[in-house]
């Protein structure tokens, strides 16, 4: 675990976040159950409004009901972006959150750092970059870079609420991504994924995305299908020399409540396969997510992402953390 | 963002006066009672005839506005309800729901000047018939009671939490405690109007 680039990604987002203004709202009485708010005497009520407006972030939301961050930075599971708007601002309201992941293989590793917004759990915004390194010998220098900026729009349906109709929360989704330039491979004269036979070094996701909570059997089933040119996401670039068009790819999330606090599922995200460097694999998880609060949840899984390269066919299986903080 | 919440809060008053309108009914055939029964000889008749016709059209009315929650069902102890503790776990439940609530500064002022022993009444028949307990519930609608409390989604919300809570207090397991609020759940429909 490469503690100092974590201090540096928190040390970024905590500027960030002071240059925005984002000032995260202490948990209030959702979350500290132990210590009630002080029962004020009905006679002092009576003289204040029963209905307080808003202006700051409501946290009104149920716990967990805004996901967890996905590798490419959108409210979800871990590998799939949910129908769900992240945070736990309600429709009167707004929520925001970072997040830190990382993800170690055998002979790899992926970072990402980011920071979403839901507004009016109606829209959601995010921002997020992955870092990923080669650490085996000859791409232990290998390092990737993207950028993915993320849009999602709730269209119809609540997964939370709707528990008398079958109809699903439903949203669409766009993330444009752009790659940085290619290091480590300077020895072979590589320094744009166009040179490892993508067509693109820039390419825009779609998806269209279906949440919805079974609470009579504490189950939440996710399906997403994304139109996509990205390889292994677009950290080797956009289409290839296989194949260059748009492909519809689904995945899926299964996932049980344990308790309120508590979630663990299974993950599946199919992947196109453009290069014929790259094999590339759908990918697979099982996690679990603990939210001890609304301001902070903690997820971890066993992840396989498949071989990466035809270089070293060997199946890269490890574990992902992911830490999200936020309101 | 503002206008956006002004638009919204304008709709679900729009919302909250139309379901006052559907929830009248209930005053029509209490007026209907009434009136019909004005013609037998017995005044004392007419009274218990007229009360008799506006708690079945009050049951009525509720059981329209809110299917999910107010399904009256007969016969012995569901399974789910007994996973509750049946009358007396239902019972306790309901005592820690509400103690929380008027702890709970986002809900708390919604329960000025309500009759406490009535809403341990009412609630405890709620949730008996939503885990198809032997109960019936005999209290107003949903979108009626609260109709005038302006309850915005963090407060619905809220009151799902001091739910789970004061289940969680009574060491109600958790696929149970979702059963529940899977069935109380769609209530926000009528509950909610800001």
């Amino acid at each position: 675990m490469r503690l100092r680039s974590w201090a540096a990604n928190v040390a970024m987002f905590g500027l960030t976040g002071l240059q925005a203004g984002i000032a995260m709202p202490a948990t209030g009485p959702a979350d500290a159950p132990e210590k009630p708010t002080m029962a004020v005497p009905a006679s002092q009520h009576s003289v204040l409004p029963a209905t307080a407006p808003q202006s700051g972030p409501d946290m009104g939301k149920l716990l967990a009901t805004g996901g967890v961050s996905q590798v490419e930075g959108a409210g979800g599971g871990g590998l799939t972006p949910w129908a769900l708007i992240t945070g736990y601002g309600t429709r009167d309201s707004y929520g925001a959150n970072v997040h830190l992941t990382s993800l170690r293989t055998a002979d790899y590793g992926l970072q990402t750092a980011g920071v979403a917004v839901g507004f009016a759990d109606r829209f959601e915004l995010s921002l997020a970059r992955q870092h990923f390194k080669g650490h085996l010998a000859p791409l232990d220098q290998l390092d990737l870079k993207m950028d993915t900026v993320g849009i999602k729009l709730k269209l119809a349906g609540d997964a939370v609420i709707e528990q008398d109709r079958w109809l699903p929360q439903i949203a669409a989704g766009v993330m444009f991504k752009r790659t940085d330039k290619v290091g480590g491979l300077g020895a072979l004269g590589v320094t744009n994924v166009m040179q490892l036979g993508a067509t693109s070094d820039h390419g825009t996701d779609y998806y269209l995305s279906a949440t919805k909570l079974f609470l009579d059997q504490s189950l939440l089933i996710n399906a997403t299908v994304r139109a996509t040119k990205a390889n292994q996401m677009g950290l080797l670039g956009f289409g290839g020399d296989r194949n260059d068009r748009y492909r519809p790819m689904f995945e899926g999330s299964l996932a049980y409540l344990i308790d309120r606090r508590t979630v663990v599922g299974i993950e599946y995200r199919m992947k196109p396969r453009n290069l014929s460097v790259d094999s590339e694999k759908a990918y697979r998880d099982i996690f679990l997510a603990y939210f001890p609060t609304k301001n902070v949840s903690l997820t971890a899984a066993w992840v396989s992402l498949g071989d990466i390269t035809i270089f070293n066919p060997k199946r890269q299986d490890g574990l992902y953390l992911s830490l999200q903080a936020g309101f | 963002m503002t206008l956006n919440v002004h638009c919204i809060a304008f709709v679900a008053s729009l919302l909250a006066a139309s379901l006052a309108t559907a929830a009248s009914p209930a005053e029509d055939a209490i007026a209907a009672a009434a009136g019909g029964s004005a013609a037998t000889e017995n005044a004392g008749d007419a009274l218990r005839a007229s009360l008799a016709a506006a708690k079945a059209a009050q049951s009525a009315a509720a059981l329209a506005a809110d299917p999910p929650t107010t399904r009256p069902v007969a016969g012995t102890d569901s399974p789910f309800y007994a996973e509750l503790g049946s009358a007396p776990g239902v019972r306790a439940i309901v005592a820690d729901f509400v103690t929380i609530m008027l702890a709970d500064s986002r809900v708390s002022a919604t329960f000025d000047g309500v009759d406490m022993d009535r809403l341990h009444a009412k609630l405890a028949e709620q949730f008996c018939v939503a885990s198809g307990g032997p109960c019936t519930y005999t209290g107003k609608s949903m979108a009626e009671s609260h109709e005038d409390m302006k309850v915005d989604q963090r407060q619905f919300n809220a009151s799902v939490e001091n739910l789970q809570r004061a289940m969680e207090q009574q060491g109600i397991a958790s696929r149970i405690q979702n059963r529940l609020l899977a069935r109380l759940a769609p209530t926000r429909r009528s509950i909610v109007t800001r």
